[in-house]
């Protein structure tokens, strides 16, 4: 009478005879290329300091000493950044220079509004401290200058005026209750309007970065990513200033693509091909200024005229200018370094282009990549004597060009400023400024196709990239003979 | 390595002189101050004198240019117009007077639309220049043409600048053939179709743009995130599909023994450019793609597929661009043209939706698209077609029909430009006195003769209308993989698109049926049915192509279905009666002595369990697989494998079940013993039937050697011997279809079609044996005691041998 209960491991058996082979059989899906979410910062929810901002403020530093009570050391790490010094913390050799150059806004020359110095009343309103005067410079020591609201506060609730205070009517402790992580819209007060206005200097960051469609940014508009998601930040230190405020750039400082995206996304093995040569960028940054046209073109030369004024085509403060919408990139090298940067006081040659800035990489650097960038074209002052050129006192008051349009006046007042003598003889001279599309990245359903690029009507310009012709039909540069 | 090679490099060589050329062009016309001409300049051609027919430079004569001629001094022209299937196509009624022209094919932003004008005009001299019009080398002044004397310098030659000759690109074939579009940024607007004559005939629009890009309203197209074309959309250009067959930069491998792979011996590119054929390549997709390496993943049944699919069938699912259905050439519209109907584009403010449209296509129209008719081709397989439907009238001249001419058939609707007084009278429906698009029909025999005397007093011999369908092939508009045709439901199904009709006519003349003209390529013998008033072609129903889930035969499933209701209703009737009778009668059995016996062995009682499991997973998803439209949400890929993996199992359970059975001696107890068989067999049969209800007990008692009942041992006989393997042998049979295709018609061309049948009939009887037994498992002592003894191995049995008549 064995009465065991042999059953239970016929059970057992019976069903892995039908599981097992069906297990082994059944299509595995393909392993996915990696989960971009997963490299994704996780932020905690932000406290809300409603509750804890208590009484009312009457400048901006109070509400400083206010936030540092409770962060004391967020004061003393935002000082060694450059969005405080408005320099960068490495100094860099730049050829033609003995001493190795910190490189910032803080005595740049551009080729857009040209220089900050002297013009403090309003450049400083993006500076992130209060106070900023011509002749009394923040005082780089006191940590309550530090202006924790404009990246912190709700933009709506704040907003910033002269020499960088907090403009007129503001309710302080409205918006120091509003404090959270920044969003893209603190980000964007400064970072949209570089240059005079709305995407005027960048292409790819403008007020349509507020709340972007899926088509115009898939990052922002489709997934809602902020800014910080990106450009991670330690002790307010914030990762990704591409050559900014950079001549080279240590990869590991930047924001790459593959921070959070597989380095051989595609299905299709020869667009994997393209990543050896081609940046992220290049396919999926396809144009930029959909919403708001850029600034490519200024011409200061013809400034001070009393001719019918338009934002876009002419102001008597400005010149003339001309603004791209839909704007396709110019595609070169690129291997993250300067080849050239313009410092205050280096000699120009006004007879041929001067270059602010311009991207190092041929097709002779492995490291380099084809990368979309927008040129910024302008006929900006040089002194005909010096040779160098010449920064403007433009919104400083009384003697600024935008007050009295007498450009002798407006040079000459800029020296004590700037240190930069003035010989009393002006020119207008070329320069051409460099700006990487980073952003603004399309669905892939949107990035580019073969034929945008390879074909009779293709965008890149093969022979000024250094190939024979098109690589479709020429084959790569790391093609070697088989 | 070497073939490979050597081609690359001769390839290259071409293309580095081609580029070098363009190169130093450029720079030429950069350089050049003087008026630049509006094409660039070709790199490669050499400088040349226009030439008149007698042979002087045009430059000199003001004549107009005769390519032949002036072709002629280096090309062999006689040699090309000998053969080029371009210059045969002025042959084709649609292109008569079009003579194909060098300028047309190998320069430059041709202007096709002057030498149209010119031939249209009557000026036939000037049309070949004509096309030079807009380069700089010719003008149209009051005078009449005038060559440009800035473009030839003084010994009648052409300025390099202005010589613009290169291999045609797809702007040139654009001009002809339809809708080629090479720039992938502007939106895509299709307006005129009939100067798109492959678009008009097929649908086909050839535009690297992404549909959901163009400028068109078309249904649906926010999804349609893919090119029109994916070739185009990689940059393959028309010419290297269709380039020129003795040209040594293209393959020609196909006609080499299979030992060889390379054809080393070629034409010198000066051979070449003396005598260039002008026969182009026709390539298929095997030319460049290996299906089967990209298939052979995933798609079950590879080699029957590639057989009987054509790859276009699946890689253009779907036309998204309106085609001509009906050309109308039996009337004339008062704008002097005759009427188009064209299919995959929706009237505009049409009532019914769907609608296609018949008055001219313009962007307006909503395209709907269509689906392409599957036909057989030349290779046997079945591949994607539009057909357009052609009414026209002839009349007899030597005992053949000859089409009645445009101009003729003018005459006979409009004697003196206006329609003839009797055909308002009898064509104006609302009686306004005129005659609009829709009056215009041939809709009764009356009207169609009205016409026919129109035409009979023209002197045509007894005029007639017929009607031609004429299949045109569609092999571009190709998507890859991710929006070809995966849907195995589209052809598998009782909806399959294989032998699906497609609609020739919405309405036809009273009496015509069309013809259906076969082609070279197409091999398909359907027909053309009237259905509603439309005419339909049916395409040919293949007998070698038997379609898992289209080409069910319904009694098998009718009378499966009957025997597997007749099973369920008979044991719940049994069941039924059992409750009633159980109450009534006392069980006698129920005093007799049982004892537990140790029934059922270990592995029987595995193998029952795993041969249940498998036969009722089985029996589930074969009916999902053959009845999809009734549990659609599965996947029917994934369904069959679970099918065929579980089909397998089965065997190899049956397999060790017929080891273990034949060693062990068990099997004795499946066989029926022939003596006394009959009567045992009765017995039993009276015990269901009454005794059962009496609460007898069974008439036979179990041992280990003996468990089973007579009735018992004919259904397990039947099942083991004659039910699982005809199972397991059509099952194996349609799954090695796919390893070898020959299976399929291993007995005639209706093999697969019976095999099916069985395995269908098969799996309704083994169903309705599981209902059976289901339900007579509970006959035992307790209902669920048969049950337990299966999974246990031990039974109550009676003890009471002596009532057992077997013993």
């Amino acid at each position: 009478m064995d009465k065991k209960p042999t059953w239970l491991l016929g059970a057992v058996l019976t069903l892995l005879v039908v599981i097992v082979p069906i297990w082994v059989l059944w299509p595995k899906p393909a392993q996915p290329q990696g989960d971009p979410w997963a490299h994704l910062p996780k932020y905690q929810p932000h406290v809300d300091h409603s509750a804890i901002i208590q009484g009312t403020f009457e400048t901006g530093q109070d509400v400083t000493k206010t936030c540092l009570k409770c962060h004391p050391d967020a004061a003393k790490d935002f000082m060694h950044t450059s969005h405080w010094q408005w320099l960068s913390e490495k100094a860099f050799n730049i050829p033609g220079h003995d001493q190795p150059v910190r490189l910032g806004k803080l005595h740049s020359i551009n080729n857009f509004c040209i220089n900050t110095e002297g013009n403090q009343r309003v450049c400083m309103k993006c500076h992130t401290g209060y106070g900023w005067t011509e002749e009394a410079p923040t005082d780089f020591s006191n940590p309550n200058n530090v202006d924790c609201l404009v990246c912190h506060a709700d933009p709506s609730k704040y907003g910033r005026g002269e020499y960088g205070n907090p403009a007129k009517g503001v309710d302080l402790a409205a918006a120091a209750k509003s404090v959270r992580n920044p969003t893209r819209a603190n980000c964007l007060t400064c970072h949209a309007y570089g240059g005079g206005g709305d995407n005027v200097k960048h292409g790819d960051i403008s007020s349509a970065l507020y709340h972007p469609d899926p088509d115009l940014d898939v990052h922002m508009g489709k997934y809602n990513l902020q800014c910080t998601d990106c450009h991670r930040t330690s002790h307010h230190e914030i990762k990704g200033k591409l050559i900014n405020l950079n001549y080279t750039v240590d990869p590991k400082d930047q924001v790459q693509c593959t921070d959070c995206h597989s380095s051989a996304p595609h299905e299709d093995a020869r667009l994997n091909e393209h990543v050896k040569s081609v940046a992220c960028q290049a396919c999926h940054v396809t144009e930029v200024a959909e919403k708001i046209p850029t600034k490519v073109y200024w011409n200061w030369a013809s400034a001070g005229q009393d001719r019918p004024q338009n934002h876009f085509h002419y102001l008597k403060i400005k010149g003339d200018f001309r603004y791209v919408k839909n704007l396709i990139p110019t595609y070169i090298w690129f291997n993250g370094n300067e080849a050239a940067r313009y410092v205050k006081g280096d000699k120009i040659d006004p007879t041929k282009v001067t270059y602010i800035n311009k991207p190092a990489g041929s097709i002779d650097d492995p490291t380099a990549k084809i990368f979309p960038f927008k040129i910024h074209v302008a006929m900006q002052p040089y002194d005909k004597k010096y040779m160098y050129l010449l920064p403007i006192l433009t919104a400083g008051v009384p003697n600024g060009f935008w007050t009295k349009f007498d450009w002798d006046l407006a040079f000459k007042e800029d020296v004590q400023h700037t240190g930069l003598k003035f010989s009393g003889e002006y020119g207008f001279a070329e320069t051409h400024m460099y700006w990487p599309l980073t952003h603004m990245v399309k669905p892939k359903e949107q990035a580019l196709q073969c034929v945008d690029c390879h074909g009779p009507n293709g965008r890149l310009d093969w022979k000024a990239l250094g190939y024979p012709g098109d690589p479709m039909r020429w084959g790569g540069r790391f093609d070697t003979n088989p | 390595m070497q073939r490979k090679f050597i081609s690359l490099l001769l390839f290259t060589v071409l293309i580095a002189l081609v580029a070098a050329g363009i190169a130093v062009g450029v720079r030429q016309a950069l350089a050049e101050d003087g008026p630049t001409p509006q094409a660039a300049p070709s790199p490669m051609h050499p400088a040349y004198a226009l030439l008149d027919a007698d042979g002087n430079p045009v430059a000199r004569s003001g004549q107009p240019a005769d390519l032949m001629k002036t072709c002629g001094q280096c090309h062999d022209t006689a040699f090309i117009t000998s053969h080029a299937t371009h210059q045969k196509a002025e042959k084709i009624p649609e292109f008569a007077g079009m003579t194909a022209s060098c300028y047309l094919c190998h320069s430059t932003a041709p202007n096709g639309e002057a030498r149209k004008a010119a031939l249209a005009g009557g000026d036939k001299a000037w049309a070949d220049s004509a096309v030079l019009l807009g380069s700089g080398i010719l003008q149209k002044t009051a005078n009449g043409w005038q060559w440009n004397a800035a473009a030839f310098d003084a010994d009648g030659r052409l300025k390099p600048q202005y010589v613009n000759l290169h291999q045609p690109t797809n702007a040139n074939c654009a001009l002809c053939h339809g809708a080629v579009q090479t720039d992938p940024k502007t939106p895509l607007v299709l307006k005129d179709l009939h100067a798109n004559w492959t678009t008009l005939t097929t649908g086909q629009v050839l535009s690297p743009q992404r549909i959901a890009a163009s400028g068109m309203n078309i249904a649906g197209k926010e999804k349609m995130l893919f090119a029109w074309d994916v070739h185009t959309e990689r940059g393959v250009q028309c010419v290297d599909c269709h380039g020129s067959i003795n040209s040594p930069a293209t393959r020609r491998d196909n006609e080499l023994p299979p030992y060889l792979t390379y054809e080393p011996r070629r034409l010198s590119p000066g051979e070449y450019l003396k005598k260039p054929s002008h026969i182009l390549h026709e390539q298929n997709c095997e030319s460049c793609h290996d299906p089967t390496a990209a298939h052979k993943d995933w798609l079950p049944y590879l080699d029957l597929h590639m057989s009987k699919v054509a790859c276009e069938t699946c890689h253009v699912p779907q036309l998204h661009a309106p085609a001509a259905e009906t050309f109308d050439k039996t009337v004339v519209l008062p704008n002097g043209t005759t009427p188009t109907v064209y299919r995959g584009v929706r009237s505009a403010g049409a009532a019914a939706p769907g609608a296609d449209a018949h008055e001219p296509f313009t962007v307006s129209h909503q395209v709907t698209g269509f689906l392409p008719v599957l036909l057989k081709n030349a290779e046997g397989k079945k591949a994607p077609y539009n057909l357009v439907t052609t009414f026209e009238w002839v009349y007899k001249k030597d005992g053949k029909d000859v089409v009645v001419s445009m101009a003729d058939l003018k005459k006979a609707w409009m004697p003196d430009g206006k329609y003839a007084p009797d055909i308002v009278q009898a064509f104006d429906a609302n009686g306004d006195g005129t005659l609009t698009a829709d009056e215009l029909a041939l809709n009764t025999p009356d009207k169609v003769a009205l016409i026919a005397k129109h035409l009979g007093a023209l002197g045509l011999d007894s005029p007639h209308i017929v009607g031609v369908v004429k299949p045109y092939a569609i092999h571009h508009d190709v998507v890859q993989s991710d929006a070809a045709l995966k849907d195995c439901s589209a052809c598998h199904g009782a909806d399959s698109r294989i032998g699906r009709p497609m609609r020739l006519a919405i309405t036809a003349p009273p009496g015509v049926q069309p013809v259906f003209a076969a082609t070279k390529e197409v091999k398909d013998e359907g027909r053309v049915v009237a259905q509603g008033g439309a005419l339909y072609y049916e395409p040919e129903e293949d007998p070698d192509l038997y379609l898992a889930r289209r080409n069910h035969i319904r009694w098998i499933d009718l009378l499966g279905a009957v025997a597997f209701l007749a099973t369920l209703v008979g044991v719940t009737l049994h069941g039924t009666l059992r409750l009633y009778y159980g109450k009534k009668f006392a069980p006698q059995a129920a005093e007799s002595a049982t004892k537990t016996e140790y029934l059922y062995t270990f592995p029987e009682r595995f193998w029952h369990w795993l041969q249940m499991i498998t036969v009722v997973l089985l029996l589930i998803i074969g009916l999902i697989i053959h009845e999809p439209q009734w549990l659609g949400a599965f996947s029917f890929r994934y369904l069959v494998l679970l099918h065929t993996i579980l089909g397998w199992i089965l065997i190899g359970n049956f397999v060790f079940a017929l080891y273990y059975f034949l060693a062990s001696d068990y099997f004795k107890q499946f066989v029926p013993r022939p003596e006394g068989f009959f009567t045992q067999l009765m017995m039993q049969a009276r015990f269901y039937t009454w005794g059962i209800f009496r609460g007898e007990p069974h008439p036979f008692k179990k041992t280990f050697w003996d468990k089973l009942n007579p009735l018992q041992r004919l259904t397990y006989f039947a099942l083991i011997v004659v039910l699982l393997p005809v199972q397991m042998v059509t099952g194996v049979w349609i799954w090695a279809v796919r390893v070898w295709p020959g299976a399929a018609t291993l007995f005639g061309k209706a093999t697969m079609v019976w095999v099916v049948g069985a395995h269908t009939l098969d799996a309704w009887l083994i169903a309705s044996f599981v209902a059976g037994h289901v339900y007579l498992i509970t006959t035992g002592p307790r209902p669920l005691a048969y049950l337990e003894a299966m999974i246990t191995g031990w039974e109550e049995v009676e003890t009471d041998e002596g009532d057992s008549p077997a013993a």
